[in-house]
């Protein structure tokens, strides 16, 4: 098709949309198909972006409570931790900062009942600058800062009965056995902590499984003699981004008794929840498209059927039937295009009126978030409107075509 | 010797209406020389209208042929782009009803068939404004049909139909819905045109006056030629 006639196709298109003269029916339906695309594109955008600002939230709380990228022996207790640190910042440029811990499966004993859960012992200087755990804390709790005090995850706390201030009974099945590999099974041993809060870190997982304490203390309470052991380091990198090749490298660098694991294959199963469930809902609002587009078709015919005359009078005075075809398809599109344009614009108000006023209250305890995160992501907005163009588009293309072979005496004939 | 323009030879065309078949035009002979000027008469039903459309390549005939210019072109052996562009060249129309573009105004209605032929815009926009000045429409240029009177868009469409200086221009009942003051001059219009470019024209129409300002009357009853 040449340019002038193209130019005159979009003129003529243009003319027609826009024309004053059609009648009330036609410019109700014209809307309401642009409406009905609008609609569709505004569903799909809310959504993908609420669903990308829940997994924001979960992956911000994987990443607080277990670092960018987690290192962790799966034998003995790691001897020497300031060399082997010295040894990962050597394969690791880009960390922020790291910190060690010691993690024990224990036993927590409180009024209501005994859970098995995680003790992590934690290096309370460097630890806040790696995890997010301090951020999370219950307004009357505070940091455990000496021997014998810990803070434990709000749902553990509430399945054993404890609060701020009481005291919970740790039982270690098997001490010792981080000790000396051959050692054989220890003793259990028991030990009271003094609960000086409760973290609500975000995942049901991790709030009924963890707890804090300082680092030695855990030491004490599993080794008869003092050890400064740890199992694991957590490291918190420059660009989280990095963390699958960081995880990698290293994995690379150290192999066992070494494990080493990105925040995203600790939850593996989750975040593929999430993303599975985000493509069928995705999947789903398309299917709103797909019905808008048939809006479009039916404003198309309606048009056609209204401009019968102007169409057969340009078919006589020698429009193609290929620019013909074109003219219909553009008119089409200039509808898509109105329903995708409205539709991202209605998209970005309700996004920005979520994000700013956050008027839509969720219960905290089901959700763990009082609102609606969002989080919106270009390429998404930029995929939506494309699709929702092309949908409506291609769904005209067809009918574009019928009308464009039918033969303009036919127009002629019946339109008097 | 004049050259022939347009050469019709036996043409048929049948409809179907539930499985049955209608024939509306049956064996029509004709032949168009350039600068003619041809009336088709007849009652309504005779077939003219159909005639009218086979003639301007808008119809099919179910049997027959047409050819076209001292070549004898078969038009019908065209693809739709070449007849087309064919139609846009060559051929002119003007109907009953007049047909023009509502969204567009006088100047650019009669702009259409050279910015569809890719003529540069400001020569199509040049060439309409003299023609609507020739058809003396020169203070309506820029009025949308619905501004003008019935005679006005008339003119309008017949300065449509020529602005490519076509070899024929074929006109269906194009002072059927005129009073006999615009009718007269619209016909006077037709034949200036005629003098002017030496386009020639074929008109069907069922008044008797309008045909009898042709140089030729055909007469078809029937959907056939019974006198020419």
């Amino acid at each position: 098709m040449s340019n002038s006639r193209l130019k005159l196709s979009i003129e003529i298109a243009l003319r027609f949309l826009l024309s004053k003269s059609r009648g009330n029916f036609l410019s109700f339906i014209t809307s309401i198909s642009i409406v009905g695309v609008a609609i569709g594109v505004l569903a799909l955008l809310v959504v993908t972006s609420v669903v990308n600002g829940f997994e924001n939230e979960l992956t911000r709380v994987i990443a607080g409570t277990q670092g960018d990228v987690l290192f962790y022996t799966r034998a003995s207790p790691i001897r020497d931790k300031a060399a082997l640190e010295k040894k990962i910042r050597e394969f690791t440029p880009g960390i922020e900062s790291i910190t060690g811990s010691y993690v024990s499966e224990v036993m927590f004993n409180g009024p209501d009942g005994v859970s098995g859960g995680a003790l992590e012992g934690v290096d309370l200087d460097t630890f806040g600058s790696v995890l997010s755990v301090g951020e999370r804390l219950s307004a009357d709790g505070a940091l455990p800062r000496s021997e014998g005090e810990m803070v434990l995850g709000s749902a553990l706390a509430e399945k054993i009965g404890v609060k701020t201030g009481d005291s919970v009974r740790v039982i270690i099945p098997f001490s010792g056995v981080e000790e000396e590999e051959d050692s054989g099974f220890g003793s259990p041993r028991v030990q009271d902590f003094k609960v000086t809060g409760t973290v609500h870190l975000g995942m049901y997982d991790y709030d009924s499984k963890y707890a804090y304490a300082p680092l030695a203390s855990v030491q004490n309470l599993i080794f008869s003699e003092p050890k400064d052991y740890i199992t694991s380091f957590r490291m918190k990198l420059k660009d989280p981004s990095k963390a699958q090749a960081v995880a990698a490298e290293l994995s690379r660098h150290f192999g066992f008794p070494y494990r080493v694991r990105d925040w995203s294959q600790l939850n593996k199963n989750l975040l593929y929840a999430i993303q599975l469930e985000k493509a069928v809902i995705s999947v789903l609002l398309t299917a709103i498209m797909i019905v808008a587009a048939f809006n479009v078709i039916s404003a198309l015919l309606m048009m056609v059927y209204e401009k019968e005359k102007e169409i057969a009078i340009l078919r006589v005075l020698g429009i193609r039937m290929k620019d013909q075809f074109w003219l219909f398809s553009l008119i089409a599109s200039f509808l898509g295009l109105a329903g995708t344009v409205f539709g991202l614009l209605l998209g970005m108000v309700a996004v920005l009126v979520l994000r700013n006023t956050r008027f839509i209250h969720l219960p905290a305890e089901v959700y763990h978030l009082e609102y609606l995160p969002v989080i919106i992501r270009w390429t998404e907005w930029s995929a939506i409107g494309v699709m929702g163009f092309l949908i409506c588009f291609l769904a005209t293309v067809g009918p574009a075509a019928r009308i464009a072979k039918r033969s303009p005496v036919e127009g002629l004939r019946w339109s008097t | 010797m004049e050259h022939m323009i347009l050469r019709a030879k036996n043409l048929h065309r049948d409809f179907m209406k539930k499985n049955e078949r209608i024939p509306v035009v049956k064996g029509v002979n004709l032949e168009i020389a350039e600068g003619d000027c041809v009336a088709v008469m007849g009652s309504s039903g005779a077939g003219k209208s159909t005639l009218l459309h086979m003639l301007g390549t808008l119809d099919r005939p179910t049997q027959g042929e047409i050819h076209f210019g001292p070549k004898g072109l078969n038009v019908w052996k065209m693809s739709d782009e070449e007849l087309s562009d064919f139609r846009n060249r060559n051929l002119g129309f003007v109907f009953q009803f007049h047909y023009l573009l509502p969204e567009f105004t006088a100047l650019e209605n009669v702009m259409m068939p050279g910015l569809i032929s890719g003529m540069p815009r400001e020569e199509a926009e040049k060439r309409a404004s003299e023609l609507l000045k020739f058809v003396g429409l020169g203070h309506r240029l820029t009025h949308k049909p619905g501004e003008l009177s019935g005679g006005e868009q008339q003119r309008v469409a017949i300065a449509r139909a020529v602005i490519l200086r076509p070899k024929l221009l074929l006109g269906d009942e194009m002072t059927g819905n005129l009073d006999s003051e615009n009718s007269k001059k619209v016909i006077d219009l037709l034949l200036d045109l005629n003098r002017e470019f030496g386009i020639a024209i074929l008109i069907v129409t069922h008044d008797a006056e309008v045909a009898s300002r042709m140089r030729r009357v055909i007469t078809m009853k029937d959907g056939k030629i019974t006198s020419s």
